[in-house]
């Protein structure tokens, strides 16, 4: 949790004594820093920014040159303004697990209204999805996210396959991620790990991979070097502003603001927002927030200011729960073991982690 | 009465699903979400449809979530057998039951109006528009006898085939038997059609599932409500 006295003094991270200081700052805003610097800066609807768009998304003999994924947040949402309005053919697609917020619902609905782009949605078979959740919660590792952002690329890439389209438009953007501490997460590309955790709940391999759980190995072949299906992230070019592009879509298409990051899913902020600040004293916002320091959209001051209200307050945590627990068809009691239960880490279940040692003792 | 605009869920399986005349068509996921969706978008009242109505048992689970989740009002409708099934829901705090009109369900539909007044139950008529005339006038008369309070009618032709519904059988089959206005449902297909449905003194109500689920014309499932646009 978010402690004045041992927080980076450029930033809002937690500076740990073990980790290197630079020139007064702590490694993870300096190493974004570098990051940031490396990034190019046109500015949009710029001839550069065309040259770009020419570059990036040919026009071939396609209904459509890219597929962008829409969540409903602020930077897929963005990207898809930017792109449309530069003349890029798009095609939405929405990969809904049963966690979207209104306001996420509603943004979607109004971007694809407004700016004319015809949308797929894929419905995540909710009651396999529901019971991996729970074998997840029950495994009481950290990264609860891990089966949505499992499953959302591999589903856009295979769509993308589907249609004959091999250019996908993801939102990720440096300046608002660029700070996430490892040890605050795990990657959600670890299928083995995913199969282990889901044998908890009795989730069965061949039902997984119904739900669409693939190896990474697997993904690589079919789209990497079979498909090439590549994915650009158009707001890397440009000196992306959260909250100005918040205000620009909420103009042109009464675009919707839902909290914080990532926030446009129910589950992340119950993730966020109860879970990892009772179960593992984390709280995501600082990492969130230190990116906006890094990329100079909000100052030191705010941050620590917002950061010291917490995400719920009593009333909402009780409701937030209450509804959390009806969509797992948990009680409420169940859940709340669940967040007081033993901390564990994806290290104890199977995982590409094991084929580090493996790969070691080859030498590779 | 309040003319209202009433988002419907169908709930097969304790997964919500869109059909097309009855049959499952699109896969719509989660049920509570939608229903949390909805009552965040301040919808008039919220109508859940269970379709393979079982057991209680079965089917409480879903039911308290969506009591627990929303406050606004909500219709049941299912193919209930006994009275004590819509008796525990309305103790659950389902507002009303909605329960087909028949001579089978005629001491059930009476039972429930004694225990729980007639605003608790409304009575549903399912006729289809493709057939060229409308055989329920006995069904209507029924619904009189009973002194159900309203009544739902579901053009089951019409059921997520995004054709508009078929206002002009209803003017001119159904109009004149009707004594009180009644709940619609049955293929709406746009936004300005609620306005015009609405502006009819015989309909109190107009339900649809897949126009509130799904975006241009069913080509994709996207929750949306429409009240801010009427």
């Amino acid at each position: 949790m978010f402690n004045e006295n041992s927080a980076c003094s450029f930033c809002v991270m937690p500076n740990d004594s073990s980790l290197q200081e630079i020139l007064g700052r702590c490694v993870y805003c300096s190493k974004a820093q570098r990051a940031l610097e490396k990034n190019s800066t046109i500015s949009p609807f710029s001839q550069e920014w065309q040259n770009y768009i020419d570059v990036e998304f040919p026009k071939l003999n396609n209904d459509f040159d890219a597929i962008i994924g829409l969540s409903g947040g602020i930077d897929s949402s963005y990207a898809a303004h930017l792109l449309k309005l530069s003349g890029v053919r798009l095609l939405g697609f929405h990969v809904d697990c049963g966690w979207n917020t209104t306001e996420a619902i509603n943004n979607i609905g109004n971007l694809s209204r407004e700016l004319n782009i015809p949308i797929v949605t894929k419905i995540i078979n909710w009651e396999v999805f529901r019971e991996l959740q729970v074998a997840y919660l029950r495994s009481g590792v950290i990264n609860q996210d891990v089966p949505q952002d499992h499953l959302f690329p591999i589903l856009t890439r295979k769509f993308a396959r589907e249609m004959g389209i091999n250019k996908i438009v993801s939102g990720w953007n440096l300046a608002t991620e660029s700070i996430l501490p490892v040890e605050w997460a795990y990657s959600p590309r670890d299928a083995r790990q995913i199969f282990d955790i889901g044998r908890l709940n009795n989730l069965s391999r061949n039902e997984l991979l119904d739900l669409g759980v693939r190896s990474q190995f697997s993904e690589f072949l079919r789209y990497n070097s079979l498909n090439k299906i590549h994915t650009s992230r158009p707001l890397n070019q440009i000196d992306f502003h959260r909250d100005k592009s918040e205000e620009e879509l909420s103009k042109l298409y009464g675009w919707q603001s839902y909290g914080n990051k990532h926030e446009e899913s129910r589950w992340t902020k119950f993730h966020q927002g109860i879970l990892l600040p009772e179960k593992w004293k984390i709280d995501k916002r600082i990492a969130h927030f230190s990116s906006l320091i890094v990329s100079k959209q909000m100052t030191r001051e705010v941050a620590i200011q917002r950061l010291r209200v917490p995400i719920f307050d009593a009333a909402e945590r009780a409701s937030e729960m209450i509804f959390v627990a009806h969509k797992l068809r948990l009680d409420v009691a169940t859940l709340e073991e669940f967040i007081a239960s033993e901390k564990r880490y994806h290290s104890e279940f199977a995982g590409y982690h094991q084929m580090r040692k493996f790969k070691k003792v080859i030498g590779l | 009465m309040k003319r209202r605009i009433i988002p419907s869920l169908t709930i097969i399986n304790n997964e919500s699903w869109i059909t097309q005349n009855f049959q499952k068509n699109i896969y719509g996921g989660d049920p509570l979400n939608a229903v949390r969706f909805f009552s965040e978008q301040d919808a008039d009242e919220i109508c859940v449809s269970l379709v393979d109505y079982r057991s209680l048992e079965e089917q409480r689970k879903i039911i308290e979530g969506i009591v627990d989740i929303t406050s606004i009002p909500l219709t049941l409708a299912a193919s209930f057998r006994t009275i004590d099934d819509p008796s525990f829901f309305i103790r659950l705090g389902v507002d009303r039951v909605a329960l087909t009109i028949s001579e089978k369900n005629r001491y059930l539909i009476l039972e429930l109006i004694r225990n729980f007044g007639a605003q608790a139950v409304v009575g549903v008529i399912k006729y289809d528009s493709r057939e060229v005339d409308f055989n329920h006038i006995a069904t209507l008369q029924l619904s009189s006898e009973l002194e159900i309070s309203e009544n739902l009618l579901i053009d089951v032709g019409r059921d997520g085939v995004f054709n508009g519904f078929n206002i002009d059988y209803f003017n001119k089959k159904i109009a004149k038997h009707l004594e009180k206005p009644c709940l619609i449902r049955g293929g709406v297909q746009k936004v300005d059609e609620f306005t015009k449905l609405l502006n009819n003194d015989l309909i109190s109500g107009v339900l649809s599932s897949s126009y509130f689920s799904t975006i241009n014309n069913g080509s994709a499932f996207l929750l949306n409500y429409v009240k801010d646009r009427v």
